[in-house]
């Protein structure tokens, strides 16, 4: 099989990855959320699953499970709701938490934002 | 497709080495692709791999970015990396056999997903209007999206057990 390029993905520039960015970066990100999380105010949040025409219905239903602890029944039922109607509400709570939900959620692949519960 | 199973050695695959390369080529360029990215949101497909947190809301978007984006792109190069290092060995008769852990199966569930989200921006299937490729190169890229998602399906059946 012949060496497949995506076309237009940008040159190879592996190179200006580096050992030990990763751990740097962990160490700063974590310092610099901490800081911002003490301005927040409580209010009511929600974490929104969109719909996209890529993921795979069984690995939603997955992702439901593994990181919301859903059971498979209601993790199905939201992977369908989302499916759907375009969207679901799959959590609700502090700006904080849903923040973490969604960068979670990115980190598998899903799309989602988060917004005030009164919008 | 016989794709991954459950083995007592964990979930295993038997590649063809061609299909071995073509995987471990693909994630290399996805972590390229975002360890070497400049403006997340002037690229279709660094845009969905990294999307913005908030809808209409720009500076909200731009914050959150700037305090997690970082971290979340090193993540998804190290699922690339977890994934082209498995396909790294010497196949054997034309075959590669990988066996994953828990731990490197959650790393190449999620670089499929980032892999077939970059393939299915360049081909433009995140638009329900656009018409499928039927020709070219973009015809044999579909094909190594469908091949892929059943790779993917099929890890999914493996792990959620």
């Amino acid at each position: 099989m012949s060496r497949v390029r995506i076309p237009s993905f940008t040159p190879w520039r592996f190179g200006s990855w580096k050992a030990g960015t990763v751990a740097d970066t962990l160490e700063r990100t974590e310092e610099e959320i901490d800081l911002r999380t003490l301005t927040l105010p409580e209010r009511p949040w929600i974490t929104i699953v969109w719909n996209d025409p890529v993921n795979l219905q069984n690995y939603v239903t997955w992702v439901f499970k593994t990181y919301f602890g859903f059971a498979q029944a209601e993790a199905k039922r939201l992977m369908l709701q989302v499916h759907n109607d375009g969207r679901a509400v799959v959590a609700s709570g502090s700006r904080e938490e849903m923040e973490r939900h969604v960068v979670a959620m990115h980190g598998y692949g899903l799309w989602a934002t988060l917004q005030k519960d009164d919008e | 497709m016989s794709g991954f199973r459950v083995t007592a050695k964990g979930i295993t695959i038997k590649l063809d080495a061609s299909d071995a390369r073509l995987l471990a080529d693909l994630a290399n360029q996805v972590a390229a692709l975002i360890a070497g990215r400049g403006d997340t949101e002037a690229d279709a497909a660094l845009d969905r791999l990294l999307p913005a947190a908030y809808r209409g809301d720009d500076a909200s978007a731009a914050e959150f970015r700037r305090f997690t984006e970082d971290e979340l792109a090193d993540g998804k190069v190290l699922n690339a990396l977890t994934m082209v290092e498995a396909l790294q060995r010497e196949p054997i008769d034309g075959h590669l056999r990988v066996t994953l852990d828990a731990a490197s199966a959650q790393s190449w569930l999620r670089s499929l997903t980032d892999i077939r989200l970059a393939l299915a921006s360049r081909l433009g299937l995140e638009d329900p209007a656009t018409e499928p490729p039927h020709e070219g190169d973009d015809r044999y890229l579909l094909a190594v999206y469908t091949w892929l998602g059943g790779l993917q399906w099929s890890l999914v059946r493996a792990v959620d057990r």
